[in-house]
């Protein structure tokens, strides 16, 4: 009876336990009651369900159903969970005022309700599933041991509730003041782990690569089958020994929550701050320069490398405010053949006074010329179109050739960089400007290098040089092997600004996790 | 609208001009060796090349799986897929011993590339 109760008290935790959570975050969200209920017995109809058809389909996709159907549902679930947190983020303030004033206002909030209903009913679903499963193969069995087995089921699911609500009761009490903030970190970390074991599921399937079956072990510490890891399990994703692909989509879904979030708390700004606005319009009607370049392009693509960037450019200057600008890149790179590098990356920039905003989306393309050691320099074509987030902003064409020479043990490289403007409020002119690099090849690890950056202006009409951006400094780079196939690559360096328009000091960094398939 | 004109020219220009610097002279005297990969080891694991010439290394891999010719000391990596044959190209090299590997099974892939 025992066993039976800690069985059934598992799975019911688990889902009691998304419950809470979910409903702690939506106090006061108005008919909550109502679509909590219709999510939990949604859920319980669909267990049944599945637990009907269990053989059809474990036997469904060659015998991978029931990973593929529980993928679907946790990738179903993230994405829900993932749009409600970002809704609530948006109505948050306007949400807990009406908690407070009850009654009040209850049009609102019928669409995220009814979302709420669909994460719970999928998470009852899944759990709930597994539950019903052992109960049936109680029941089905004989005997006075199985209605004594049926009792500690019973057991388990009221123990399990019942912890769900003391959590959601906690939370409640806790959390109240800061209750927004709280549950929507709950929530994100919820739909990270949730994420990871959905990639576990496609792992098990066969159709997703671990990349590396065991990223760490930490089954010694904190197992996930005593009671702390069982709840960290489902509260935060914790895994013992989970895959290296688990981690990246944890991390992926968290990242992308977070910046999601940031953009809804930006958003529900705007509109109360004209200023906002207002400098936005000033900073389009500034004469347009090539933006901050970060990066040096070898034209030396790898095919097979798959790659995950993160990199940035931040003024440090003390005191003066107006050249306090920052930029962040998110990529996602691919080497197609070994001639062709394609690349997706969205931008973050922050302009002198302005808030960190996402400023452009922008495919990328890296085409190498001949082989490797074939022409006295090696060369590249470098080739982005930009698209500006903002709706008045102009998108961008930008043209690079890239040029590399090996010479001793240093690598020397030049970009020269073409940009255009093409859409609404373009400007008509080219703008021109450079990036080199030369880096000595010390160790793999650790190659120190000298970079230098910038931006001469229109081609047709050049600045005068006050007016242009030149900056130079020293930079480490380096790669560090993670594991098989898996490789950290990074960028250290901190710039100089060498005349009156260039920020004085300025620090990029770069961070890259490159695999290979 | 004019200057964009001169910009599309001047552009058009660079590129030719960059076409004939930039694209590899065709040499007849290019040496070139094969590199076997068979059950992920090279053959031959010593490869004697004459320093201070262009060598183009032919690698075939004869493996059904994946490799990759990497060396930190040659500044080179290259995937070869199962079955293929992928070019490398190397030098002019100082004479020295330049080590490579064979990434994707670095226990029993190895080499080095002797130049004299």
């Amino acid at each position: 009876m025992l066993a039976s109760a800690i069985v059934v008290f598992r799975e019911v935790l688990e889902a009691a336990l998304i419950v809470g959570i979910i409903m702690a975050a939506t106090v006061g969200l108005p008919r909550r009651n109502f679509w909590v209920l219709a999510g939990i017995f949604g859920g319980l109809a669909g267990s049944i369900l599945v637990a009907g058809f269990a053989d059809a389909i474990a036997a469904a996709a060659s015998g991978m159903g029931q990973e593929f159907l529980n993928a679907t549902v946790l990738f179903v679930a993230v994405a829900v969970l993932g749009w409600s947190i970002v809704w609530m983020r948006r109505h948050g303030r306007a949400l807990s005022r009406r908690a407070k004033d009850v009654g009040n206002g209850v049009a609102a909030g019928g669409v995220p309700a009814y979302m709420l209903a669909v994460v719970i009913g999928l998470s009852v679903l899944r759990e709930g599933a597994e539950a019903v499963l052992f109960l049936y193969g109680i029941a089905a069995g004989q005997g006075a041991s199985a209605s004594l087995m049926l009792l500690g089921g019973a057991t388990g699911i009221a123990a399990g509730i019942a912890v769900g609500y003391l959590i959601y009761r906690g939370l409640v009490r806790v959390a109240a003041r800061h209750l927004f903030g709280v549950t929507s970190w709950l929530l994100a970390f919820l739909a990270a782990g949730m994420a990871s074991q959905g990639a576990a599921m496609l792992v098990a399937a066969g159709t997703l690569p671990p990349i590396v079956a065991t990223a760490w072990d930490t089954s010694a510490l904190l197992s996930e089958r005593n009671m702390l890891g069982q709840v960290l399990h489902t509260l935060i994703g914790y895994d013992s020994h989970p895959a290296l692909v688990q981690v990246l989509f944890y991390v992926a879904t968290l990242g992308a929550i977070v910046v999601m979030m940031r953009l809804a708390d930006n958003r529900r700004v705007l509109p109360s701050a004209g200023a906002v606005a207002a400098v936005i319009l000033a900073s389009l009607a500034v004469p347009a320069t090539v933006h901050a370049e970060n990066k040096v392009y070898s034209p030396i693509v790898h095919e097979g490398e798959f790659a995950i960037e993160a990199r940035g450019d931040a003024a440090v200057d003390r005191g003066d405010t107006t050249k306090k600008t920052q930029t962040q890149i998110y990529e996602v790179e691919y080497g197609v053949t070994d001639r062709w590098q394609t690349a997706i990356f969205g931008e973050l920039r922050k302009d002198a006074g302005g808030p960190l905003r996402y400023n452009a989306t922008a495919w990328e393309n890296i085409l190498q010329l001949f082989e490797q050691g074939d022409a006295w320099v090696d060369s590249g074509l470098y080739f982005e179109y930009k698209r500006a987030d903002a709706k008045d902003a102009p998108d961008e064409v930008e043209g690079k050739l890239l040029l590399e020479k090996q010479l001793g043990q240093t690598v020397n490289t030049v970009n020269f960089i073409f940009e255009q403007q093409v859409g609404s409020h373009a400007e008509e002119d080219t703008e021109f400007g450079y990036a080199l690099r030369t880096k000595y090849r010390w160790r793999p690890y650790l190659e120190p290098a000298i970079e230098a950056y910038g931006d001469i202006g229109e081609i047709s009409e050049t600045k005068p040089v006050d007016e242009q951006k030149h900056r130079l400094g020293p930079v480490i780079v380096g790669l560090i092997p993670v594991a098989r196939s898996v490789n950290f690559y990074y960028e250290l360096g901190w710039l100089f600004g060498l005349t009156q328009a260039s920020p004085d000091h300025s620090i990029k960094w770069l961070a890259e996790l490159e695999f290979h398939f | 609208m004019t200057t964009r004109s001169i910009t599309v020219r001047g552009l058009a220009a660079a590129f030719v001009l960059a076409a004939a610097v930039l694209a590899p002279q065709a040499r007849a005297d290019d040496d070139s060796i094969t590199l076997t990969i068979k059950d992920h080891r090279f053959t031959p694991e010593v490869v004697e090349v004459p320093a201070g010439k262009k060598i183009k290394l032919l690698v075939r891999n004869e493996d059904p799986t994946p490799e990759e010719f990497e060396s930190y000391a040659l500044n080179r990596e290259k995937v070869i897929p199962g079955g293929a044959t992928g070019i490398v190209i190397i030098g002019p090299l100082d004479p020295g011993t330049y080590e490579f590997v064979g990434e994707f099974n670095i226990e029993t892939a190895q080499g080095k590339i002797v130049a004299k």
